[in-house]
């Protein structure tokens, strides 16, 4: 296989990727880091790839497992990952302020859950897999995935509803 | 949807039991204007889950290592040498061009002087020798205890 066809290959994926990736890491240049490495990191595998039968539910997995190391490395090292760009474009120019606050009081909500309620929220609710696909992923049972769904959306809805009620 | 519909479609959808189907119906549902009070949060979050599946990687990916953080000491370095070869290359022609290198035009003169650079070579390898012969001593030990077959 050659690189154009492995990059045709991964190009419906990376931005999944990326997005993951962002969700975990937070910050936009360690995320586009983190989605390079993990597409080399691939690349450098190649002849492996093909055996596996789901490529993307592979490439997502290896994103997963390579920014959980990332944090981990980063919380050795006691070193806090930079929320420099919290405010990203995860919000259109043209939103109302008030829909500006509120999307970014959600993203707040978000980067406070735990990594693997992060995870398989980002995977079930922004990029709509099943549940059979998400347990390819996260090597997690089906039960197990719906209870820290569960969590996570009822987490930013309480979240949500204390901002609201308090005005903060 | 009929409002009690959508409020027991997301109790389901808080327990996490919702198909993809039915949390699609749910998007749909809220992608709309008008929502109930009671639902504003709910469309807020799907507004931010749409939101969030709209961004895109913004940087080309490659499959080569230009990524790290060497790559552009990569490109310096070729230009570096570039600029030497082509700064060498410059001073060599014209040294070249203009120095007589003092070639000697009579045979015999050459031939003597040849042998006697010859012989100095020689010279500075039997030097270089010497300092090897010790090493000789190694093997009159190494006799005495292993006999030869």
């Amino acid at each position: 296989m050659n690189h154009h066809t492995f990059l045709r290959l991964i190009n419906p994926v990376q931005d999944k990727m990326y997005r993951l990736a962002l969700r975990l890491l937070i910050s936009k240049e360690a995320a586009e880091d983190a989605t390079q490495e993990v597409i080399l990191k691939i690349w450098n595998r190649k002849n492996k790839v093909k055996d596996y039968a789901n490529i993307e539910a592979f490439m997502i997995s290896v994103t997963k497992n390579h920014c959980l190391d990332q944090l981990k490395a980063k919380r050795n090292n006691n070193l806090r990952i930079t929320h420099s760009n919290y405010d990203n474009n995860e919000i259109g120019v043209d939103r109302s302020v008030e829909l500006k606050d509120e999307m970014l009081q959600i993203q707040r909500i978000v980067n406070q859950l735990p990594d693997q309620q992060k995870i398989i929220f980002q995977l079930r609710d922004v990029e709509e897999y099943e549940f059979e696909e998400i347990a390819e992923i996260t090597k997690m049972k089906e039960p197990a995935i719906r209870v820290a769904l569960s969590r996570a959306r009822k987490k930013i809805k309480e979240e949500l509803l204390k901002t609201h009620n308090y005005g903060i | 949807m009929e409002f009690n519909e959508i409020k027991l479609l997301l109790k389901k959808y808080d327990e996490g039991e919702t198909s993809l189907l039915e949390e699609k119906q749910l998007k749909e549902y809220f992608a709309s204007e008008e929502v109930p009070e009671e639902f504003e949060n709910y469309q807020t979050f799907f507004q931010f889950n749409k939101n969030s599946k709209a961004i895109k990687l913004e940087r080309t990916m490659s499959v080569y290592n230009r990524s790290g953080k060497y790559w552009y000491a990569g490109i310096a370095a070729s230009i570096l040498i570039l600029l030497s070869v082509f700064l060498f290359e410059m001073d060599t022609s014209s040294a070249l061009k203009n120095n007589n290198l003092g070639t000697i035009e009579d045979p015999e003169q050459a031939y003597l002087k040849t042998k006697e650079t010859l012989n100095m070579i020689a010279e500075v390898f039997n030097d270089g020798r010497q300092d090897l012969e010790y090493l000789d001593e190694f093997n009159k030990t190494k006799d005495k205890f292993i006999k030869e077959q």
